[in-house]
């Protein structure tokens, strides 16, 4: 099975207000995620084996890959490729897995980032946070410079 | 249990990003194989996620809410209790 071979990197969790059907909406049409993931749309063909794309207002290609599991309203894995540019294509992909869970009256989202050696992690942290406006801390940059020695 | 060990250490830092906040929590200083630990570790992210929902639209998760905890009470509370026969 293709998922053993990821090693479980990162876990982010929050609680939201909303149903689970309505996370998943939120996490698979383009109509959301438009509007909270740097304006990037998803496409995501609706099974397992099925194509996924994370596309820039550009046209541009942001995140590629394959979904491995797709469970309404459940779970959500998929493979991520970051395609933007020249230096990321060239990292091994992630496997990122949503597990949406009823929790009391709001809906427990779990978002873990699976990582071989050498994954996007440090890349896609430090984009993100560019793109935040907040960069890395030193210590950080030291980590970076290591996980860049992983990859050569 | 959880009066027997030292006390631990909670750091919140709230750094403006535009016109946003971030806020970053950082528990630490616990007793080796402390308890508290385990206990609080699921913890946070339900408190800073209805944090962030009653700051940004007034109304806090309701798992949060006064009503939810004396249900949450009342089920430790049967849960003692059937643990006792």
């Amino acid at each position: 099975m293709r998922e053993a071979t990821f090693v479980p990197k990162t876990v982010y969790i929050t609680y939201i207000a909303a149903t689970r059907e309505r996370v998943w909406q939120a996490l698979t049409t383009p109509e959301f995620t438009q509007q909270y993931f740097f304006g990037r749309s998803i496409e995501i063909e609706p099974r397992s084996g099925g194509n996924f794309v994370l596309r820039m207002s550009d046209g541009r290609d942001d995140v590629k890959g394959k979904v491995v599991e797709w469970s309404p309203p459940r779970r959500l894995s998929v493979t991520w490729r970051v395609d933007c540019n020249e230096a990321m294509r060239t990292l091994p992909e992630c496997l990122v897995t949503y597990d949406i869970e009823q929790a009391g009256g709001a809906v427990k989202l779990t978002v873990e980032r699976g990582a071989s050696m050498g994954c996007a992690r440090r890349p896609a942290l430090r984009r993100t946070r560019r793109l935040a406006g907040d960069p890395l801390q030193p210590e950080e940059r030291a980590g970076n410079r290591q996980g860049a020695r992983h990859r050569t | 249990m959880f009066r027997r060990e030292k006390p631990s250490r909670v750091t919140f830092e709230l750094e403006p990003i535009g016109s946003k906040v971030k806020l970053t929590v950082t528990h630490d200083e616990f007793e080796p194989g402390s308890e508290v630990h385990a206990a609080v570790s699921n913890g946070w992210a339900v408190v800073l996620a209805s944090l962030k929902s009653l700051l940004e639209t007034g109304r806090a998760l309701a798992m949060t809410s006064p009503q939810a905890m004396q249900r949450a009470k009342w089920d430790a509370v049967a849960r003692a209790t059937g643990d006792a026969r």
